[in-house]
């Protein structure tokens, strides 16, 4: 694996939710910089955001 | 020679200091939050915010441009190249919400490379390769043609003045004359010119 496939996979994990805990438990126990931490800044700068799952679910509702 | 004497004698790298570059010297951030919060700053400067996108701008999807981001934080020693993975998914947040704001088409860079091969996907190429082939009739009637072109012009022969590259020249050159006889040949290579000087010394000589 090269370094830009590491960094292209630790991105994704990301994404999907995951945190370096193993590395977080050494020094700090918490971090604030989670994902969630970035859907609420986005949320402050844009307004709501709206998630597929959610327009998934409105459409559903629509269309029943 | 002297380039070889330049060179460095065998043992030479162990007396050199090892803390030449930054990324000898230990790391200067260590803390994943601080890290993430130097990383935020630098990235909402600026400098470094109108580089990043720009780049993301003009078509680098945001993986590219935070492996650049890290990668430059690793050869000036903020981090260690295992400490720059880490963080690599928050930059990549951070790099996506400032090309946001700004209102900027990016591309993540997060997709695969090759869609993955379907039976739709095989279907289309062997679609594609029937309409490519080569009706049989169509191809025995060009055939004919070619060997009738062929046939018309053995008939008619080769036309005069027609050749090739090497082929005798017209005789305007007056190179087609024929070999030059013996005395031109002698006068080209200069022996009747030498012959007649030499008459002309003896003569000198005897006066």
């Amino acid at each position: 694996m090269t370094f830009e496939e590491a960094i292209k996979a630790s991105i994704r994990q990301y994404y999907k939710g995951f945190q370096p805990e193993a590395s977080l438990s050494l020094g700090e126990l918490s971090t604030e910089y989670t994902p969630e931490y970035f859907d609420d800044v986005e949320q402050d700068m844009f307004g709501e955001v709206e998630s597929d799952e959610e327009e998934e679910q409105q459409e559903v509702l629509e269309d029943a | 020679m002297r380039d070889m004497l330049d060179g460095p004698i065998p043992g030479e790298n162990f007396t050199s200091d090892t803390k030449n570059y930054p990324w000898h010297r230990p790391p200067e951030l260590t803390s994943y939050n601080d890290a993430i919060e130097y990383s935020i700053n630098k990235l909402t400067s600026e400098e470094t915010s109108r580089k990043i996108l720009a780049f993301v701008e003009v078509g680098m999807p945001i993986v590219f441009a935070t492996d650049l981001f890290v990668t430059q934080g690793i050869s000036k020693g903020k981090w260690t190249p295992d400490f720059a993975i880490l963080i690599a998914g928050p930059v990549a947040r951070c790099i996506e919400l400032m090309a946001k704001a700004a209102e900027i088409d990016y591309e993540m860079g997060l997709e695969p490379k090759q869609p993955p091969v379907t039976a739709e996907y095989l279907k289309a190429i062997m679609e594609e390769s029937k309409a490519a082939e080569v009706d049989e009739d169509q191809l025995a009637d060009a055939v004919e043609a070619v060997e009738g072109v062929e046939d018309s012009i053995l008939a008619e022969g080769v036309p005069e003045g027609a050749g090739g590259l090497m082929a005798p020249q017209n005789d305007d050159m007056g190179l087609t004359e024929g070999v030059a006889s013996l005395d031109e040949q002698d006068s080209m290579l200069g022996h009747g010119l030498t012959d007649e000087v030499e008459a002309e010394e003896e003569e000198e000589v005897l006066v």
